[in-house]
């Protein structure tokens, strides 16, 4: 029987192989491996969030780890009739990134422009072989909006700031910034597939 | 504008973020009154700006970020005792009171937040509510409204926090107490048998506490109808522990908790019996040691 003749090693290689579905039944029964091969699969991802959206190394380490670590207590809970996994574990990354934003912005002077070209350099990551087709095509297409649609689009998303803080940032008037975002919008809906099902543009 | 027209270019931006708090409460209301295109602008774009994340190129996180996580959960893993184990003994009574008043202001916590929640989601209406479908963007709102109390997120959480160091330092502590006053646990090799010579499993026991664990490997998978079930046998007597489950990969682990009387010789068996267990081990014997 082929499953009798699998070895230790063999085992644990295919833990590594195993769906997220798998591996998310194996951590609801607190196994530690499964939480392991979900950090070797998506940390990168979820570091890179926090990096891009935090601007701060040490902090966006401290939000890798509460994310897995919550993920391990199943403080962060998901259900799969929402979508897929990866998905929702990146949008809880940018609402704990949101939430240290906004403590900073209390204590802090907010962070400026020039930040945003402090990109983290691609570094090679672990699995999660299936987002890198997709992460490239929505890069291309982000790539492809213009600048002032597509820095308007970032401060809000990524930096947490309201359209008031983005104009006075930029300059422009609060309708301005609106409706830049909105076209830059309207575009990645026609662009990334699957998103504009329910709904086309109305501009 | 028309107040709809402007409803639905909030609609739009709202996935975003960047809406000021009142623009945001007049959408979250529109929406709860049943617009229905005002709720699709707001899916639709929910989605865009789920997408958006993977543009982020991933950053590795260093390697002392991984080791630390995995310390926590390997010794949150074994502090937490399996279900089915019984809750130890020891007179720990009144430092595990003092515990759970903190757990309780953490719950209390909790429970404004979600009251909090609870306003949003009825606000939001039932039929969003009820639509599995609008589960995600529902979520996404809900996420975003529970990130606006971060104030009230933050304080929980140091609770919290402040809850788990003392959990863990009371495990630790319950793990040294254990090991001076039990005798040292007693591990058990158990080796396939016949067919089923590839398998094999490991039980720990201890003595005092009449603790036992088992790890198996290489389990082939159960036929229908059939289970394996487990056995201790102290004298000549055995006794049924519990049935085993593998993983697709036939790999299991039970704790059997606590039972009574495991001193002396004890053998430690599996057999292949009918669903829902025997009284007796009557199947083919899977594995097994002494």
């Amino acid at each position: 029987m082929k499953r009798g003749q699998a070895t230790p090693a063999a085992s644990a290689s295919s833990a590594a192989m195993a769906t997220d579905g798998e591996l998310l039944r194996r951590l609801s029964e607190r196994e530690s491996r499964a939480l392991e091969v979900l950090y070797g699969r998506y940390s990168s991802y979820v570091m890179g969030i926090s990096l891009r959206m935090l601007a701060d190394r040490e902090e966006a380490e401290e939000v890798v780890q509460d994310v897995f670590w919550q993920l391990w207590k199943a403080e962060l809970r998901y259900d799969p009739a929402r979508g897929r996994f990866s998905t929702w574990l990146f949008s809880v990354t940018r609402f704990r990134c949101l939430d240290r934003l906004r403590s900073r912005a209390r204590s802090l002077p907010r962070a400026g422009l020039h930040e945003l070209d402090s990109r983290a350099a691609p570094e090679d990551q672990e699995a999660g072989v299936f987002l890198v087709e997709q992460q490239k095509e929505v890069r291309a297409v982000l790539a492809g909006l213009p600048e002032d649609q597509r820095a308007a689009i970032e401060l809000a998303f990524f930096r947490g700031l309201t359209h008031d803080e983005i104009a006075s940032l930029t300059g422009d008037a609060l309708g301005t910034v609106k409706s830049r975002i909105r076209r830059g919008l309207a575009r990645l809906r026609e662009a990334l597939p699957g998103s504009a099902r329910t709904w086309r543009a109305e501009s | 504008m028309s107040e709809h027209a402007e409803l639905v270019e909030i609609a739009e931006l709202y996935a975003l973020g960047g809406v000021d708090p009142e623009s945001r409460a007049r959408l979250e209301q529109h929406v709860a009154d049943g617009c229905a295109e005002c709720e699709a602008v707001l899916r639709a774009n929910l989605d865009v700006a789920a997408q958006l994340l993977l543009a982020v190129a991933p950053v590795r996180p260093s390697e002392a970020t991984r080791a630390r996580l995995l310390a926590r959960v390997h010794a949150d893993e074994l502090a937490v005792p399996a279900p089915g184990s019984a809750a130890p003994a020891r007179a720990m009574g009144s430092r595990r009171a003092a515990l759970s008043r903190g757990a309780r202001v953490a719950v209390a916590a909790g429970v404004v937040l979600v009251v909090g929640l609870g306003t949003l989601a009825s606000l939001l209406g039932a039929r969003l509510v009820r639509e599995r479908a609008a589960g995600e963007s529902l979520e996404e709102i809900l996420a975003y409204e529970e990130s606006i109390s971060w104030a009230l997120v933050r304080e929980m959480e140091s609770e919290r926090d402040r809850r788990m160091a003392a959990e863990r330092r009371l495990a630790g502590l319950d793990r040294i107490v254990s090991a001076l006053e039990a005798p040292l646990a007693r591990s058990l090799a158990l080796a396939g048998q016949g067919e089923y010579a590839r398998a094999s499993a490991k039980a720990y026991i201890e003595p005092e506490s009449g603790r036992l664990i088992l790890y198996a490997h290489n389990l082939p998978p159960v036929p229908d109808g059939r289970t394996y079930q487990i056995w201790v046998i102290v004298g000549n007597e055995p006794r049924s522990v519990g049935m085993l489950r593998a993983d697709s990969e036939g790999e299991a682990k039970y704790d059997a908790g606590r039972l009574a009387n495991l001193h002396g010789p004890v053998t430690v068996a599996v057999t292949l019996e009918s669903q829902g267990g025997s009284e007796r081990p009557t199947g083919p014997m899977v594995l097994a040691g002494s």
